[in-house]
């Protein structure tokens, strides 16, 4: 009775808040990937608001930015990868500026997130997070325990340190197949101050991939965490969502491997899944009050319980449960978020040089 | 009705399929051609456009660049030569798997047959996914062709099978298999059977019978199956990615990488032209070797 | 004919001039459990042309094959020039077939269809030429070697055909049906055609057909099969004017039959009563004791009709009933006193006569004694 009241009186509200202006939209499309929100919150948000939730499901960000540079795509809100997507997308003219004024939930916002999202979103205007995680090493102790050489390593020697990674060969080693995650990498574990497309530091890429490239079993972003949990695979460089999901597919097969997420010891590679809307959404209203909805301190805890990844929320941290708050696979600490690094916008010939360079190396030529 | 055949509706019948062809094949080729000598640009689409109007001026943005660049780069070419291994060994295993098969099935009694024609298609009823899938399960380290093997002692640890060249030929031969066995079924189980009785009845052993009459006589039908799965094959970029590793680059992969990954167009488009040239000679060695065995002159 | 053992057959050689030739001994045969050779024998001898006369489904198209080892016989043995070839393979038999579709290899042109066998039993190139070129003049196809079967008409593809056997000399030569697909002009003249090879190269022959013309024209003798089994077999005119059952007497040429029993028998005459109370006289005595039943067989052209008595040993009044012209000969179809039709037919030998008799007309018909067959089974 007092939730139907609420609904007429909020309904109301918007009317005359609207009216003025022009019709309140009744309407979010939402594109984004599969179950980035949790049924439970999309059915709280149109029984709140009355704004119905069109949900489309996104499988690529590449596709998803030729969707809307072809125009007209209908789309309200996007969760778009903050780089290399957004940092390129925003010079495009393909986002609007986010009306703060409407979002109240704005100061949620994790502050070391925000300031990582500022590389390629230099004022904060285009986007917030909503999901984020960091690349890392996993590794399943029991195999590589017996492997490693004498003395301490560093975890992200075990894959880029040529006689070390070489240890792990019969076990199994797996990196993503990405430039923007692995080229970043390489060139901070070369000593290099920033990623260049410049001829000689990619040569040192190259060179560096060139000795441990025997070593690597596969190249791939799909499906290695599954191998690692089946003990298929020993060492992979991955996202820390996915280390998680490899540990409960261990435990859900009762197979016993144990897997382990490290941080590397330099720069630590983060990415942001941020929402933000399209220049030419129909119903940019609508997609600010779903945005301030998320930013809720509980429907955010609620999505990142449900989804496992890190909270862009800083205020839906100590509502999670102790397991997962307290897990510094997902949420690092103050020290690890110190090191956090995203990619500075590239331009169309950077983008393709390290795309080249990437396929030359992945694939020995 | 004085006219029999009213000249409009015979035009018609002819502009029918005649649109066809420039709508969904000429005119798409024209297009990827003409990518191949565009410039990239960042913009939306990411090309220069071929052709511009201003102030009075035509001008043509045309390079030969991209053509040049991937005939050139010895990467292309290595991925190039990957896939046509790969699609040549795929055919000839095709070829040699399916024939068998193909020959059983147009040899045995009529209900059978229809059976194991169902069953030799019946792969098509489920996702092309799933059952590279499956395949991945069944050949991984700790699958059960690697149980097996290690249960039989022939191997002492778990065969990398998956994510080997080895596996990306064994799943393209599965999945490409019933493109040979269908036109080769088709054309063995027409084929005369009193042929067979005549050549034996003149002396020919099984062997030879099979070498001077079933053979030649079946060409059709294995060119047909061989060049079904041959074209396919080149492009095929699925598999190789699934289930073979970095070295079993192939040439439709990296077209995708440029296409998606890099926006770069021109090169996309020049890469799929040249393996388009390239793939036409064995369909005009086919259209060389047809006419003799189909052409049929009345006496 | 010994060629030469390189061709590969191994049955050729083996066994004297003297065996050469066909035994089928004991052969059954059954598809699907129903049978369509029901223990048969025949020894055809060398040299012989010998024609399986029988309507559709009676077997001899699978004897042939079987003979040839395209078919395998339940039990039973086939001998060929003496030697046992009933396990060997069709490949290792000194035989070849004439198939009625000819089965031509349509990939390959005419010279090289008649050189398949001699290329398949591994005869050196040197050999094969002259060898071709004298199958194909023996066919009188000279300078046709270079086309393909397509480019051929009917009868020109049935003489490939028939090349493509010779040329291996086989010992015996099998024709399934070789005319079944020609008209009837190139039909005549290829039967014609093939008993003048028969007589030069002397190759047994053995004929399967259903037309019995064909069988008469061109065999020394004739098998006629019925459902499984060779009823009769002998020389065309034995079979035509001692056919040994009702079968044969009725499958080859027009018959009139008096089923009946037999009466007495006495001074050389056998009288068989019929059930409608006719006395057939049949000159010599004939097997089986007064009583038993039997039937009586006339040809139709032993008949005479006349208006006026025969003088005739048989002799009844009847009435024409109708009357079929044939140019050569017409046909005439007499109802006797009792109900029953009798056939007779006479050669137009003079172009006045026509009309002498015509529909309605009282008449006699008659046939000497010697005229009938007796036949008890």
């Amino acid at each position: 009775m007092l939730r139907q009241l609420a609904r007429v009186l909020a309904f109301a509200g918007a009317v005359l808040a609207t009216s003025a202006r022009a019709e309140p939209s009744r309407v979010v499309n939402i594109y984004s990937w599969a179950e980035y929100f949790p049924p439970s919150i999309l059915k709280k948000f149109e029984a709140e608001t009355g704004i119905k939730v069109n949900y489309s499901v996104m499988d690529s960000n590449d596709v998803m930015e030729t969707t809307l540079s072809a125009g007209h795509s209908g789309f309200d809100l996007v969760t778009v990868n903050a780089s290399p997507h957004l940092g390129r997308e925003i010079p495009k003219h393909l986002w609007q500026k986010l009306d703060k004024s409407r979002l109240k939930n704005l100061a949620n916002a994790d502050p070391s997130v925000m300031k990582a999202l500022r590389r390629v979103d230099p004022e904060n205007a285009y986007a917030l997070p909503w999901m984020w995680g960091t690349l890392g090493v996993m590794y399943n102790p029991d195999l590589v325990r017996p492997r490693l050489p004498p003395g301490p390593t560093r975890a992200i020697d075990m894959v880029f340190k040529p006689d070390v990674v070489a240890r792990f060969k019969d076990c199994g080693v797996t990196v993503l197949d990405a430039w923007v995650d692995m080229l970043p990498m390489l060139s901070a574990w070369l000593g290099q101050p920033e990623l260049s497309a410049d001829p000689q530091s990619l040569a040192a890429l190259a060179a560096a991939y060139k000795a441990i490239r025997p070593s690597i079993r596969r190249v791939t972003t799909s499906g290695y965490y599954q191998q690692l949990a089946e003990g298929e695979s020993c060492v992979a460089i991955g996202y820390s969502g996915d280390a998680m999901v490899a540990r409960r597919l261990a435990a859900e097969a009762g197979s016993g491997v144990n897997v382990e997420y490290a941080y590397p010891e330099g720069t630590v590679g983060i990415f942001v899944d941020s929402f933000a809307i399209p220049a030419d959404a129909p119903h940019p209203d609508a997609a600010h009050v779903f945005i301030d909805f998320a930013m809720r301190p509980e429907i955010a805890a609620e999505a990142a319980a449900y989804i496992g990844f890190a909270s862009g929320n800083a205020a839906a941290i100590p509502l999670l449960d102790e397991s997962m708050r307290d897990n510094p696979a997902i949420y690092p600490p103050a020290a690890v978020r110190e090191r956090f690094s995203m990619g500075r916008p590239y331009t169309l010939d950077e983008e393709r040089a390290f795309a080249r360079a990437w396929l030359r190396m992945k694939t020995g030529h | 009705m004085t006219r029999r055949n009213p000249p409009g509706l015979r035009r018609l019948a002819v502009a029918i399929p005649l649109g066809w062809l420039v709508v969904c094949v000429a005119l798409p080729m024209l297009l990827v051609l003409g990518l191949a000598f565009g410039e990239v640009a960042d913009r939306v689409p990411p090309i220069e456009p071929l052709l511009s109007l201003a102030g009075g001026r035509l001008t043509a943005h045309l390079t030969l660049h991209n053509l040049v660049g991937v005939a050139a780069d010895p990467l292309y070419a290595s991925a190039f030569g990957n896939a046509l291994l790969n699609a040549v060994e795929t055919t000839a295993l095709c070829v040699l798997i399916g024939y068998p098969i193909a020959y059983a099935i147009a040899l045995a009694p009529g209900r059978q047959r229809r059976l194991y024609l169902l069953l030799a298609v019946l792969p098509f009823w489920t996702s092309f996914l799933m059952r590279t899938y499956a395949w991945m399960g069944l050949i991984r380290d700790s699958g059960p062709l690697n149980h097996l093997l290690l249960a039989l002692g022939l191997v002492d640890r778990p065969l990398p099978v998956l994510y080997s060249p080895a596996a990306v030929l064994l799943v393209m031969v599965y999945s490409y298999v019933p493109f040979f066995i269908l036109p080769m079924y088709s054309v063995l189980e027409r084929l005369p059977r009193d042929l067979l009785e005549a050549g034996s009845d003149l002396g020919a052993r099984p062997a030879y019978a099979f070498r001077t009459i079933t053979l030649p006589l079946s060409m059709p039908g294995l060119l047909a199956g061989s060049v079904l799965v041959f074209v396919p094959a080149v492009g095929e970029y699925i598999i190789p990615d699934l289930v073979g590793n970095t070295d079993t680059i192939m040439i439709g992969g990296v077209l995708w990488t440029e296409f998606f990954q890099n926006r770069d167009w021109p090169a996309a488009a020049s890469i799929a032209f040249l393996t388009m040239a390239v793939l036409v000679v064995p369909f005009l060695l086919l259209r060389r070797f047809l006419p003799a065995s189909r052409g049929r002159r009345p006496a | 004919m010994a060629t030469s053992g390189a061709d590969g057959k191994q049955a050729r050689d083996v066994g004297g001039p003297a065996a050469a030739g066909v035994a089928v001994r004991g052969v059954s045969k059954a598809f699907d459990g129903s049978p369509v050779l029901r223990d048969v024998s025949l020894t055809i001898e060398r040299g012989e042309f010998l024609a399986l006369l029988g309507g559709s489904g009676c077997g001899k198209s699978t004897l042939l094959r079987i003979i040839a080892g395209l078919e395998s016989a339940d039990a039973g043995a086939v001998l060929i020039g003496g030697v046992d070839v009933t396990a060997a393979p069709p490949y290792e038999r000194p035989v070849n077939m004439m198939f009625q579709s000819y089965a031509l290899f349509p990939h390959l042109t005419v010279a090289d269809n008649v050189e398949y066998g001699l290329r398949a039993a591994g005869v050196p190139r040197a050999e094969r030429a002259p060898l071709v070129e004298w199958a194909l003049r023996l066919v009188r196809l000279e300078g046709l070697g270079a086309r393909k079967p397509d480019q051929l008409s009917g009868g020109q593809r049935q003489r490939v055909a028939l090349a493509r056997c010779l040329v291996k000399k086989p010992t015996v030569l099998l024709l399934d049906e070789p005319m079944a697909a020609l008209d009837r002009g190139l039909r005549d003249e290829m039967q014609r055609e093939l008993v003048r090879i028969q007589r030069d190269i002397g190759t047994t022959f053995v004929l399967v057909t259903h037309d019995q013309d064909e069988a008469m024209s061109m065999a020394d003798r004739i098998a006629v099969m019925d459902a499984g089994r060779i009823v009769q077999c002998g020389p065309p005119r034995e079979i035509y004017d001692h056919p040994a059952t009702r079968f044969v007497a009725r499958f080859v040429g027009r018959v009139n039959l008096f089923e009946g029993r037999i009466a007495r028998q006495q001074a050389g005459v056998t009288e068989v009563g019929t059930d409608d109370g006719l006395v057939i006289r049949v000159r010599g005595a004939q097997a089986g004791s007064a009583g038993s039943a039997c039937t009586a067989a006339v040809r139709p052209e032993q008949v005479v009709v006349s208006p006026a008595d025969t003088g005739l040993a048989n002799e009844y009044p009847g009435t024409i009933e109708d009357l079929a012209y044939f140019g050569d000969v017409t046909r005439a179809t007499i109802r006797l006193a009792g109900g029953r039709l009798i056939e007779a037919t006479a050669l137009n030998l003079d172009r006045a006569a026509g009309g002498a008799i015509s529909e309605g007309d009282a008449v006699h018909v008659g046939f000497a004694d010697g005229a009938p067959v007796v036949l008890t089974s």
